[in-house]
């Protein structure tokens, strides 16, 4: 957006104006926890890099389809065994209390949601030149929101949330719902959009910009929709896919 | 190891200096010889007395030591001086970030308040005992007034809960008028407290290694096992 030129007035590739927009993330922060009383003589050892994951099942088809929103979510979550805070109460303080906070507390059971954010054209970011920074340069200004469907889905992130961890029998289900701001879910996406006509996007289907052929952008900038999953491993199969038509066009002599 | 050493060694690793001029001997004041003496940095000489009394009532010496035996109320002092806000800048915190007003959330931030409850708990156990001075409060005098404000029920505890965050949210929209009764501040202090001492004990270098379950570089991963055969029944310490 920064290099600037005759050609390009309105930053490098971008002809179409989408540069800098649609901006999306994940938004989380929705979800549930619960207690469950038993299996105390069981424990676990180690680490586990995620526990539980249950795929999108809104919007895929048949029953699932939803009228009140589109796309969909998934949940990440796992169980652990509690602290001390649930048994002081009525142990107060001295020797009960002291042997219970040496042994493992009640099982708990939380999850979370990562819900798909829509591509919106107003949801940008742009260069601001009348706030500099330290080394004169713009500062740039993110202007993005949630908006309805948005919204719509964190409430039934939420609702279903509860309703398995009560179906499965957990008990003081506690929902929970932080909804921050975009960038939270630090799976930035957008703002170079791929797509076929060079009048509505920035990037060809190789990540290539569209005008300035020998650039590609392998970020996640070139991402059009969110979906509801981790990105890294697309961005990283979209790069390895990039960076294999670049040598491809070079060996042909054309960049 | 013989536990005064270690306990020694304990007081170096908290970068705890021997060279204060008045610093507290806990041989004369509660009468049990653990061997180190120490100068508080945020509680005044009185106070940090009390503070190792109510420390080891909260989790007294069984066949492993007590909170002081670990220099507990040692980190809890530096912590209130080094970490928490002052009450002005906890208030700006919670107007800046608009964030809402959590009775949770006080003994993390706000050493004002910990001072000025600590003064109504010791008030109260002033009261009760007949005392004039906190110097001659014993552990007795102060185990009474600590189990008056932590022994209750959970619903109670809800409801001084929500009278600290109201006087906190009074501390906000109109200074002058925030009031917060004797009972709930001698309540709010101990249970500060306790969540302080339990904090500070698990995480002292000897629970975490030697009481608790330790495993600082795990590689295999159990996900359901009989507890006793992985941890003899103990909770991980990490």
């Amino acid at each position: 957006m920064q290099s600037k030129s005759d050609r390009f007035p309105e930053g490098m590739g971008n002809d179409s104006g989408e540069l800098g927009r649609n901006i999306m993330d994940h938004h989380l922060g929705v979800g549930a926890s619960g207690k469950f009383d038993g299996f105390n003589d069981k424990y676990y050892k180690g680490r586990k890099p995620n526990g539980i994951y249950i795929p999108r099942f809104r919007n895929i088809g048949g029953d699932s389809d939803r009228k009140d929103y589109i796309r969909g979510f998934g949940y990440q979550g796992g169980g652990s065994r509690g602290n001390w805070e649930e048994l002081v109460n009525e142990l107060a303080y001295g020797k009960e209390l002291k042997e219970s906070i040496l042994t493992p507390g009640g099982w708990q059971f939380g999850m979370t949601g990562f819900g798909e954010v829509l591509p919106y054209h107003d949801n940008k970011m742009t260069m601001d030149y009348d706030q500099l920074d330290g080394w004169g340069l713009p500062t740039v200004t993110f202007d993005a929101e949630f908006k309805e469907n948005e919204w719509k889905m964190r409430k039934d992130m939420k609702e279903q949330a509860v309703e398995m961890l009560e179906k499965a029998g957990f008990r003081d289900v506690e929902p929970r719902d932080e909804p921050g701001a975009l960038g939270l879910g630090i799976h930035e996406m957008g703002t170079a959009r791929m797509g076929r006509d060079p009048k509505t996007s920035v990037l060809n289907g190789y990540n290539q910009v569209h005008a300035v052929p020998n650039v590609y952008v392998t970020d996640g900038a070139f991402m059009t929709s969110a979906a509801c999953v981790n990105p890294s491993l697309t961005y990283m199969a979209f790069t390895a896919r990039a960076a294999n038509h670049a040598a491809q066009e070079l060996k042909k002599g054309n960049l | 190891m013989d536990r005064r050493i270690a306990l020694k060694n304990l007081g170096l690793s908290l970068g705890y200096v021997v060279a204060t001029p008045t610093l507290i001997s806990i041989v004369q004041s509660c009468k049990t010889t653990t061997g180190a003496e120490w100068a508080p940095d945020f509680f005044t000489m009185e106070e940090g007395v009390i503070l190792i009394q109510l420390v080891d009532i909260i989790i007294p010496k069984t066949d492993t030591p007590s909170a002081s035996e670990l220099n507990v109320h040692m980190f809890i002092d530096k912590f209130v001086d080094q970490v928490m806000y002052s009450e002005e800048a906890y208030l700006s915190y919670l107007v800046e970030t608009g964030k809402e007003v959590d009775s949770g959330n006080m003994s993390k931030y706000n050493k004002d308040f910990m001072r000025m409850t600590l003064d109504k708990f010791t008030d109260k156990a002033l009261n009760d005992s007949g005392k004039e001075a906190i110097g001659d409060l014993t552990p007795e005098d102060l185990e009474s007034v600590l189990a008056s404000s932590l022994k209750m029920s959970k619903e109670q505890e809800d409801l001084n809960n929500d009278d600290i965050e109201r006087y906190v949210q009074e501390l906000i929209d109109n200074p002058e008028t925030a009031v917060i009764s004797d009972e709930i501040a001698s309540y709010a202090f101990a249970n500060y407290l306790r969540g302080m001492t339990i904090w500070g004990y698990k995480s002292t270098e000897y629970v975490a290694e030697e009481v608790l379950a330790y495993l600082p570089i795990p590689g295999e991963y159990i996900a359901c096992e009989d507890a006793d055969k992985l941890t003899g029944g103990k909770a991980w310490s990490l």
